[in-house]
């Protein structure tokens, strides 16, 4: 053996060392990431499980209690561990079964007892329709964690993994067992889908919600053509050339439109918006441009806004937020009657700093919620609201407002504008009844005030 | 050493032996390369934003997950088609089906195919990926409340298909 073969052989050697050691390292790391997935599917499980136990003993001591302090309590607390049993069934991979229903159940349980906490911290007894549907809650609950018992017995039976379920893709086959564990939480969901009724209250996740219609009347129905003139008219291109209409389709969305595209010869892409087919209303307009710089100042810009909402026939639009996002700026402007700020009435605006061009325009909160509102005259004085806020506030501002809750319901109130602390708050007090309906913060930020 | 070699060297073998060496120093490299390299270059718009906007900016980390998704599900459609991906985002975030967080919709198993194949944090954002996740999240909604969007192309599931369809833009259709 002369000295090259030697060396050939070895560096075939090192290579294979090399490969061996790499190989070895990628399973070993592999495994690791597995057994890390796999506790985390198992944290999600378990902890789930012990959320629905809590769920089952907070809503019958609910039924149980006639001390309305302790309701609160036991409310609230179905209200967090409702939502914590949803952020943990959205951390397992039942990505193939279907869990939409068990989400929901979960959600409006919640948001039910929330609602129900605060009537009781209002002074509003339970009433006998609202008893029951806590019992409902209770009996579904109890069904609910059958299910998951019978999964976790299946589980403990084939010894099964989850992030055996991980792996698989959505059109892949499933063990015989794994299918079992699939088939335990599918009838969970469909045991939900057939029991439960739809629920019908006043919170943000109540299944009437899905159902929304404009509140005022938007007009005659227009044709593809009145449409395109329309989008023309608002985009100040009627009657002129450098344009060119590239599609006109149609949305079915809560108010069907007509989906129109024009390209401007000057601009790089196109400008998207949709007309309602009812009323021809520009309910939304979405282009896509960068500004390289900012010239206009907030306040310049704010009166660019005003002037366009003037043109487009939005009288008495007032300004009431703006973020500033690179070099585009937001805005967003309600309608005010005989001095009430009607903050559903809501229109948003996209500005371009540099040259003031409006690049992004949303009315359908507006027209989605604009209505003859008849509010009465206020039974309290400003100086009466003023004293039902927390003490310690500095008073900066007080207006009449109509705010939305959430829901498609709406409250006249007195927003009080104060610092607390160092903070600034806007708190809503009922104009007729004297209730603190709302309460947020408003958090400044280098962007600008947000409300949280 | 090199230079006393005997001299019956045959041509073949000294090329087997510079392949070999070849190959070693190719599969080092590229192990180094995705070892050390490749997650520092990947410096997109995003970053250099994060580095110039100010901290504990709560909504912030919404724009950097939304526009990942937009940026990997979106790439190439038409800007209202990037703003209504993102918008069935917001509107999965605020619907009682789904995970009530930007995080807890994107990474829920299974969800999004870019999360399952990783080009979710490969796919690079632009700043049109960035704006069509603000606006967004301030609010605008091309889809109308969907809750899914499909490309009615590679669509595999049939059951999607049962969904009610509101719009279509660019390759994607739009449903609730």
């Amino acid at each position: 053996m002369d000295g090259r073969k030697a060396t050939a052989l070895a560096l075939a050697l090192l290579l294979l060392v090399v490969a061996g050691h790499w190989v070895w390292q990628n399973q070993r790391r592999m495994r690791a990431a597995e057994y890390a997935l796999e506790a985390n599917y198992q944290r999600a499980f378990f902890d789930m499980l012990e959320n629905m136990e809590n769920l089952d003993c907070l809503l019958g001591k609910s039924l149980a209690s006639n001390s309305r302090g302790q309701r609160i309590m036991t409310l609230t607390g179905i209200w967090h561990e409702a939502e914590r049993a949803r952020g943990n069934m959205g951390c397992l991979p039942l990505g193939m079964v279907n869990l939409m229903r068990s989400q929901q159940y979960l959600a409006q349980l919640g948001d039910y007892c929330r609602l129900l906490a605060q009537r009781q911290a209002r002074d509003q007894d339970l009433a006998a329709e609202e008893w029951q549907q806590l019992c409902r809650f209770h009996q579904q609950t109890r069904d609910i964690q059958d299910g998951l018992r019978e999964v976790l017995a299946g589980i403990r039976e084939e010894d099964l993994k989850w992030r055996s379920f991980a792996a698989l893709k959505r059109d892949q086959r499933l063990t015989p067992a794994g299918q079992s564990l699939a088939d335990g939480f599918g009838r969970i969901d469909e045991g939900l889908r057939d029991q439960v009724p739809t629920l019908t209250y006043d919170g943000p996740f109540s299944d009437h919600m899905e159902e929304r219609e404009p509140m005022m009347a938007l007009g005659e129905r227009i044709s593809k053509e009145e449409a395109r003139d329309r989008a023309l008219e608002f985009l100040d291109l009627k009657g002129r050339s450098g344009y060119r209409i590239e599609k006109t389709t149609k949305t079915r969305g809560r108010i069907p439109a007509y989906n129109i595209v024009i390209q401007r010869e000057k601009d790089t892409s196109p400008i998207a918006l949709d007309v309602s087919q009812q009323g021809g209303h520009i309910l939304w307009m979405l282009t896509s441009c960068t500004p390289r710089e900012s010239t206009l100042s907030l306040s310049q810009a704010v009166a660019k806004g005003e002037e366009f909402l003037e043109k487009k026939g939005y009288k008495n639009m007032v300004p009431t937020g703006t973020i500033v996002e690179g070099n585009q700026l937001s805005l967003s402007f309600v309608r005010r009657e005989e001095g009430v700020i009607m903050y559903p009435d809501l229109i948003k605006l996209t500005l371009a700093l540099d040259n003031g061009e409006i690049v992004a325009f949303d009315a359908l909160g507006y027209l989605m919620c604009h209505h003859q509102r008849d509010l009465p005259p206020p039974v309290l004085k400003a100086e009466e609201a003023e004293k039902m806020v927390c003490q310690q506030m500095e008073i900066q501002q007080t207006r009449l407002a109509v705010i939305p809750l959430g829901t498609w319901e709406e409250r006249f109130c007195y927003e009080v504008r104060g610092k607390v602390n160092g903070d600034t708050y806007l708190v809503y007090i009922n104009a007729l009844t004297g209730e603190e309906e709302e309460l947020l913060q408003l958090l400044e930020t280098e962007a600008g005030t947000r409300a949280i | 050493m090199k230079q006393k070699k005997p001299p019956k060297v045959m041509a073949g073998q000294r090329w087997r032996l510079f392949l070999a060496a070849v190959l070693v120093l190719v599969v080092t490299g590229v192990g180094a390369y995705r070892h050390y390299l490749a997650p520092g270059s990947l410096i997109s718009p995003l970053e250099q934003r994060a580095q110039t906007s100010g901290m504990g900016e709560p909504i912030y980390d919404d724009v950097h997950l939304l526009s990942r998704m937009v940026a990997s599900e979106a790439r190439g459609e038409p800007y209202q088609g990037q703003v209504a991906v993102a918008a069935v985002i917001v509107n999965r975030v605020r619907s009682p089906k789904f995970p009530g967080t930007v995080a807890g919709v994107l990474f829920e198993p299974a969800a999004f195919e870019p999360v399952l194949n990783g080009t979710f944090w490969t796919a690079p954002v632009s700043e049109e990926h960035i704006r069509a996740a603000e606006q967004a999240l301030n609010g605008w909604d091309p889809s109308y409340g969907s809750l899914f969007f499909w490309n009615p192309a590679t669509a595999s599931s049939p059951w999607i298909w049962t969904r009610r369809i509101i719009t279509s833009i660019g390759q994607h259709v739009f449903g609730l």
